[in-house]
């Protein structure tokens, strides 16, 4: 689902003035990146599901308070996805490696593939635990919940050429981490997701 | 922000997809989960709506509908507004209260109450006369009110504060014959109130009683000696042949015999027409006649050297000796008045 930031906008105000249906769109524009995050936090699945409604109860409480001064929603949001991450990590100090987060059977793919795909993300993952605290914040709030770098600064309450930086040199580390060699050392200028699979991120979330 | 150019190596393509496939086949959200969440949040989403239109319903009700505990709890404020003010209200009161009690005869603050009486007093003479005549007539009314309580220390303390302004009163009046002759019978009419409460006051207050009644006796006393030295009472009838003698002098007389009661001369002179007993002349024979001219007086020899004193003297020497009968006493009387006068001046 895609939406505009005109159209959040809209949809804001309207489950301010008291619309159920409204923040039913909100929850279905915002709850796969906000879980995204909150699992990548997290890393068990059961968990990233409670603080995921516990996010956006709080967003339905606070809506009434909300206004939006230079923070979109968006941002807002994840800035209550934040907290309770760090609330939570606080008080359930056992750790769990990001690798809990794959024990959901892949869908419909074959075995080979699954192996694969499972194979490629346990060493993600371990890359990631490799990272700082801020690098690994600010990979999930740019790759797995697909904000923008400014709206990932806006979350962190840091400068955006701070993200930047932040995100520069996780990429660099996970890199040297995984073995993944540079085919040349040219500087090109392209999409940040050249993929062409569903989009995520600042463009997948308005 | 669909768009983020930044600087990158090839590489690192290779990583943003790598996160992005564990983004999307590993991290995504439980569908059914979601639904669960969904659900329990739309309810929760009505529900906040219904509790929120019932919330913007309740001002709309009217007041009367409201209970009564919360409707006190509004008004709050202003009932302990005016309960602050009726208490301060009743605290003035009783301070005001207590401060006259305390300050009734025979109270904690009497004696400052009389205090502050005698220095609101006006500092002219007649006036601060007046002012304590009406002290003394607040004196006996609380005399007579503590007596009708059988309150022997209010009493007593009103006959002390009593006997105190006569005191004053008599200071004032000694020196001053105007006040003297202005505050002697009103004290004697309070000296005879006082006497009549005789017998009613508490026997506490009897020494009290006494006491002021003798200071009041002795002050009328004074004064009357003082303001009217004929009186016969004391004996002294020396400026009353001088009424007699010459009128309007008489008074001067009086003054002059005042002036010179510690002066011999002229107290011998006064002492021995006083003891003729005559206030009045009673035979016609002793009627005043008119006084001759006296023989002039040689002039003395000048004295170029001669001081004032001597030059005085010389005059009134000469009539005292030819001087023989009433009316050459009362030319010799007036002229010794003359030097008593100045004796009294220089007194």
């Amino acid at each position: 689902m895609t939406l505009d930031e005109a159209a959040v906008e809209r949809l804001v105000g309207d489950a301010q003035a008291g619309d159920p249906r409204a923040f039913g769109r909100l929850f279905d524009h915002y709850h796969a990146s906000v879980y995204r995050y909150i699992v990548s936090r997290v890393h068990r699945p059961s968990d990233a599901e409670d603080l995921t409604q516990l996010v956006f109860v709080k967003a339905l409480e606070a809506l009434p308070r909300y206004e939006a001064r230079g923070i979109p929603f968006g941002g807002w949001l994840f800035r209550l996805a934040r907290n309770a991450v760090i609330d939570h990590v606080r008080t359930h100090r056992d750790h769990v490696g990001l690798e809990s987060a794959s024990e959901r059977p892949g869908g419909d793919a074959g075995p080979d593939e699954i192996v694969a795909v499972r194979q490629a993300f346990d060493e993600v993952a371990a890359a990631l635990d490799a990272l700082t605290d801020e690098q690994r914040e600010v990979i999930a709030l740019r790759f797995f919940a697909g904000l923008s770098a400014r709206e990932a600064a806006a979350v962190m309450g840091k400068q955006e050429g701070t993200v930047r930086g932040l995100q520069f040199r996780a990429i660099a580390a996970m890199r040297r981490t995984l073995g993944i060699e540079d085919p040349e050392t040219t500087v090109v200028e392209r999409r940040l997701r050249p993929t062409g699979e569903k989009p995520i991120g600042p463009s997948g979330i308005g | 922000m669909d768009e983020d150019f930044v600087e990158r190596r090839p590489g690192d393509l290779e990583m943003y997809r790598r996160l992005d496939a564990c983004a999307e086949t590993r991290l995504a959200p439980d569908a059914a989960a979601m639904a669960r969440i969904r659900a329990a949040l739309m309810g929760q989403a009505v529900a906040m709506a219904d509790a929120g239109a019932a919330t913007m319903a309740l001002p709309l009700q009217p007041a009367t509908t409201l209970p009564q505990g919360p409707f006190l709890a509004l008004r709050r404020p202003k009932v302990s507004r005016s309960s602050a003010a009726f208490l301060a209200a009743c605290l003035c009161l009783g301070l005001v209260a207590g401060s006259v009690a305390a300050s009734a005869a025979g109270g904690p603050f009497y004696g400052p109450r009389l205090w502050l009486e005698e220095a609101t007093l006006p500092s002219a003479p007649l006036a601060h006369a007046h002012g304590q005549l009406d002290r003394l007539d607040a004196r006996l009314d609380e005399i007579r009110v503590a007596t009708a309580n059988r309150n022997a220390g209010a009493v007593e303390a009103a006959l002390l504060a009593y006997a105190e302004i006569v005191d004053d009163l008599e200071a004032q009046a000694m020196g001053n014959p105007a006040v003297a002759a202005d505050v002697l019978d009103d004290l004697a009419h309070r000296q005879m109130v006082l006497i009549a409460l005789m017998g009613k006051v508490p026997p506490q207050a009897q020494d009290a009683l006494a006491h002021a009644l003798q200071q009041g006796a002795n002050a009328v006393e004074v004064i009357a000696e003082d303001g009217n030295p004929g009186d016969p009472v004391r004996g002294r009838g020396g400026g009353t042949t001088n009424q007699g003698d010459s009128g309007g002098t008489g008074n001067n007389g009086g003054g002059g015999g005042g002036g010179s009661g510690d002066s011999g001369s002229g107290n011998q002179v006064r002492t021995g027409t006083g003891q003729d007993g005559k206030d009045k002349p009673d035979d016609p024979a002793d009627e005043p006649r008119a006084t001759p001219k006296p023989k002039p007086t040689p002039k003395p020899k000048p004295t170029p050297k001669s001081t004032p004193v001597e030059t005085q003297q010389a005059p009134t020497e000469t009539p005292s000796e030819s001087s023989g009968g009433s009316r050459d006493q009362g030319g010799g009387m007036s002229r010794q008045d003359q030097g008593g006068d100045e004796q009294g001046d220089a007194d």
